[in-house]
């Protein structure tokens, strides 16, 4: 059983086809990277999946359970994390804070009123920094971070409530060459908790991690396959070479 | 009872007060050339002043009405002071805004009562405003209450004394007069509020009883403007008597649509119990011709009544520019009745403790007031007086008929 | 020693030292004024009550409420009935049911205007709570049983067993309470559910991806406020001794929304300079300009939210204080020192 499948996925904006019969697969452990040009409905996709779109017609699967019509929240608790393109930190909480915050989400809210699961997520919340090299700011306000390191706290927080799927839109935009290999050393280990699609323009740093890659253009898959395949595949040189 | 705190009061407040009071002197007179805010006594007083609370809407929706009701107090404790006070001591007006507004006007109150531990409040003009301040004058704070507003009726509690005009003395000679005069089919209609429901309970009954019908009451929302349907109700009925209780902003343009239709024309005729000269502006002269109205005071009283006359000449004399008429239907005179009908109370109770106040003012009477005299009913704590009938015309009321002596208010 | 050294260094000094010093001065209060004071800042504190009610749906969970003097309104005539009715004038009584009576329109009123699919925009929800308290005004206004435009007077003292709460006692009985609810309020907005409360303020939208169910949290808070304002109406209730429509409506409700943009939002403590602020100018400036005082007060308010978007707390707490943390690195710093900070 794949850990996602979406099938046949069609979203329409007013007569503007954003996504026209498209498929997913995605196994556990895969690091699955997503690519095409501008506007070839890459965010489109990871949208659907997450639930911040819902599709107008086809169906998403996530662990052998339907999931299409499910909410946000009810995705999440499933095992979906997200970062979205636009960085969304809360700029005025601290680092540890906005990680607490992801981390505690799934919680019951008793719980929360009576602040009983701050201790144990505390030391996640720290691990969870370390891995991003992120605890020295900690204390900090997130406002306060670089840009990149901004990128990273998201990720954190995307990855905080150890989602079995996790789905990266541009992680590295804006970035220094240097960030850019730094996220990669971030992402690479992380295959072993759980499967990642990202969506990417900077197609090295997408061959540096993915395993696997689906090419997307005009809302239509146009390739899938590792990426020797991709690199050898005729049609994909030929959407590049004709649009990029 | 009063309960005494004299020497912390007395000795840490007045100096920070007086200090406060003199810069706040000069940036009011700048800003709004306003008086005091306590009104004193004139200094040839060697005694103390009796303190009176006045409390009465001076800002907001009601206070054109709240600030006639002030001037009159004044106008009062002038006279009084004038013809040698109460128990050889001045009486001090202190003076508290209700704004218009329940919640500001009880704090407000508080003050009356708590700090300067007034000897008696005269005020309020809406019953709202009424419920709203009787707890902390009369139930919490055990002092005399005077009610001056024409109202609907029913505070029967004890220690709060009425000098308006209550629903009886405003119909029991107005309506057998409109049958005579102008037919047998009424209309009613009302803003919805508790007056016009219990005004209405009672003019019922009596034009029933004089043999006339009541075609429909209605009532509306208080910010109603348009009475096209209302209108049109009243001409395919062929009311012949429009009893109105619809208020300010509405009524204006009610009046003027019933002209409009051709109401007046074909002989109807409009009434209106709480019109006095204020409100005689409110639409052209032609559209409110032969409006009824029964009230304590008229201004056209002043060619017949040399006492009314008088009064009237003290208060344009004292306050020659005022935009705030001496006038009924803004309890001006149940002001000035209650004033000195109080003043009367404490001449014959010869001290000051509410009880006995309270006891004098029960069956006390004056001889000289807006309208002719006055004198409370014992053991009712409403005021008998006179009420007269008039009728706008050409855009001033002219006196068309009056009660024959004093009108019980028949209440509690 | 380490923790002295951390207070220096950290920027959380201003708001408890605002709250301790604003505690003293009530509690003291009564010695020091006359009584007809003393009874005015009990009204003070009760509406700083209200005023916290707003700041917890407003400041905290960033849901623009312009209802809530429905729920103070509600407690209030719920109290006026209980005791004109039943009689009922006990604080162990009336003060529960005031609450609840919160509780249960908070919880209606949000219910019906917060949950759903997707989140209700903020005009949306302005709007909506703007009507509920406008419509409850009106209700009020023309049911006789409420008493209508004359509303409920003659509401006896509050009483506990044979005591009667008369003026000083039931300042001391309003500052216990209002006590209560600050600190619980401060507790609530200070926990991992206060956190959430921030996410839901700075991004509903994105939190809802982590797993949060932020229409349920919205529910909780509202219906917390409810009771808060629901609370605050029965005191005043015995406070004034009368009920009258204008406490459930659009006046009341725009006033609370004042108080606390004066004062500032999101502090809790904000909203009590606001209340002290607004009302104490309005107390005094009627007194000393009986005939332009309301534009005076106008005007002042227009210039403080004009010039101090932030209320005047922002002028003496920084914004990295109005958001604060939630306790735990501080925490962690104190037990061991692991995070550094």
């Amino acid at each position: 059983m794949s850990l996602l499948e979406a099938r046949g996925i069609v979203k329409l904006f007013g007569n503007l086809c954003a996504l026209d019969d498209v498929s997913l697969t995605v196994e556990p452990g895969q690091i699955h990277g997503l690519i095409g040009p501008n506007g070839s409905g890459k965010s489109t996709l990871l949208k659907c999946v997450a639930g911040a779109l819902f599709p107008n017609a086809g169906r998403v699967a996530f662990q052998g359970t339907d999931i299409t019509t499910a909410s946000p929240p009810e995705r999440a608790r499933a095992g979906v994390g997200i970062k979205f393109q636009i960085t969304s930190v809360l700029p005025g909480l601290t680092v540890f804070d906005n990680v607490l915050l992801a981390l505690q989400a799934r919680g019951g809210v008793l719980d929360l009123i009576l602040s009983r699961t701050r201790g144990a997520l505390a030391e996640r919340a720290m691990r969870m920094l370390a891995h991003f090299h992120l605890t020295e700011r900690a204390g900090e306000v997130a406002g306060a971070l670089s840009h990149g390191e901004q990128q990273w706290l998201e990720i954190a927080m995307a990855l905080a409530p150890e989602p079995a799927l996790l789905l990266l839109d541009e992680p590295t935009a804006g970035m220094s060459l240097e960030e850019r290999r730094a996220t990669g050393e971030f992402l690479r280990p992380l295959a072993d908790r759980c499967a990642i699609v990202i969506v990417e323009h900077d197609l090295d740093f997408i061959r540096d991690i993915c395993g696997v890659l689906t090419v997307l253009d005009q809302g239509r898959v146009v390739e899938t396959g590792s990426v020797a395949q991709i690199q050898a595949s005729a049609r994909v040189q030929e959407v590049y070479l004709t649009r990029v | 009872m009063q309960r005494t705190k004299p020497d912390r009061e007395g000795q840490a407040r007045i100096p920070r007060r007086h200090v406060l009071r003199s810069a706040a002197w000069m940036a009011g007179a700048v800003a709004t050339g306003a008086g005091s805010w306590v009104i004193p006594a004139r200094r040839s007083f060697g005694a103390a002043p009796i303190k009176v609370g006045i409390a009465t809407d001076l800002t907001g929706a009601i206070g054109i009405a709240g600030n006639s009701d002030l001037n009159v107090a004044k106008m009062c404790a002038d006279l009084i002071n004038k013809s040698g006070g109460l128990l050889g001591r001045p009486i001090e007006l202190h003076v508290e805004d209700t704004a218009s507004n329940e919640g500001i006007a009880v704090g407000n109150v508080r003050r009356l009562i708590q700090r300067d531990r007034v000897d008696v409040v005269l005020g309020g003009i809406t019953s709202s405003m009424r419920n709203a301040i009787k707890g902390p004058i009369v139930e919490r704070g055990h002092t005399l209450y005077i009610y001056p507003q024409l109202y609907e009726g029913g505070e029967c509690e004890k220690f709060i004394y009425c000098t308006g005009p209550t629903p009886a003395q405003q119909c029991d000679d107005l309506i057998p007069w409109l049958v005579q005069n102008s037919g047998k089919r009424f209309a009613f209609p009302s803003a919805n509020y508790i007056w016009p429901h219990r005004l209405n309970q009672y003019a019922r009954n009596l034009v029933q009883k004089h043999g006339g019908e009541v075609v429909f009451e209605e009532y509306y929302p208080l910010d109603q403007i348009d009475y096209g349907a209302t209108v049109n109700r009243i001409m395919t009925n062929n009311v012949e008597v429009v009893f109105n209780t619809v208020i300010p902003p509405g009524v204006g343009p009610f009046f003027k649509q019933l002209y409009e239709a051709g109401f007046l024309k074909r002989g109807g005729r409009l009434c209106c119990v709480y019109y006095d000269e204020n409100d005689l502006n409110i639409n052209a002269p032609q559209e409110i011709e032969g409006l009824a109205s029964c009230l304590d005071y008229f201004r056209a009283l002043d060619k017949t009544e040399p006492d009314s006359a008088k009064i009237q000449a003290e208060y344009q004399a004292m306050f020659p520019d005022t935009k705030y008429l001496f006038a009924a239907g803004s309890a001006a005179t149940g002001m000035y009745r209650g004033m000195m009908l109080w003043a009367e109370a404490v001449k014959a109770a010869g001290k000051l403790d509410r009880d006995s106040v309270a006891a004098a003012l029960d069956h006390a009477s004056i001889a000289v007031a807006p309208g002719g005299p006055a004198e409370m009913v014992p053991g009712k704590r409403h005021c008998r007086m006179r009420m007269y009938i008039a009728v706008a015309k050409n855009g001033s009321f002219d006196i068309v008929d009056q009660s024959k002596g004093l009108v019980d208010p028949r209440e509690c | 020693m380490g923790l002295r050294s951390e207070g220096r260094s950290s920027p959380y000094r201003v708001v408890p030292v605002l709250e301790w010093a604003l505690l003293a001065l009530f509690a003291v209060a009564p010695l020091l004024v006359a009584d007809y004071i003393a009874v005015f800042a009990s009204r003070l504190l009760i509406l700083a009550m209200l005023a916290i009610s707003f700041d917890l749906v407003f400041g905290y969970a960033g849901i623009m409420s312009f209802g809530q003097a429905l729920f103070f309104g509600a407690g209030g005539y719920g109290v006026a009935l209980l005791a004109r009715d039943l009689g009922i004038s006990s604080a162990f009584a009336a003060l529960p049911a005031a609450l609840l009576i919160g509780l249960a329109l908070g919880w209606l009123v949000s219910a019906f205007l917060l949950l759903g699919r997707h989140p209700p925009s903020v005009i949306f929800v302005a709007l909506g709570t703007l009507t509920a308290s406008f419509a409850a005004e009106e209700l009020a206004r023309s049911w006789y049983y409420l008493g209508g435009q004359n509303g409920i007077p003659s509401i006896p003292v509050l009483t506990a067993g044979g005591y009667e709460f008369s003026d000083i006692p039931f300042y001391y009985l309003v500052l216990g309470l209002f006590v209560l609810v600050y600190a619980g309020s401060r507790a609530l907005t200070r926990s991992q559910f206060g956190l959430a409360l921030a996410g839901i303020r700075e991004q509903e939208a994105r939190i809802g991806f982590f797993g949060y169910r932020v229409e349920v949290f919205k529910v909780i808070i509202f219906a917390v406020a409810g009771a808060v304002a629901g609370l605050a109406g029965g005191l005043y209730a015995f406070h004034e001794g009368f009920v009258w429509p204008s406490i459930l409506g659009v006046v009341l409700s725009t006033q609370i929304v004042l108080y606390c943009l004066f004062g500032g939002t999101g502090t809790l403590v904000g909203a009590i300079l606001g209340v002290i602020a607004i009302e104490g100018l309005s107390y005094a400036l009627s007194e000393r300009f009986p005939t332009i005082w309301p534009v005076l007060l106008g005007v002042l308010l227009l210039l403080v939210i004009l010039f101090l978007p932030g209320g005047i707390i922002s002028l003496l707490v920084s914004e990295r204080e109005r958001v604060g943390d939630f306790g735990l690195l501080r925490r962690m710093a104190r037990r061991g020192g692991r995070v550094p900070s």
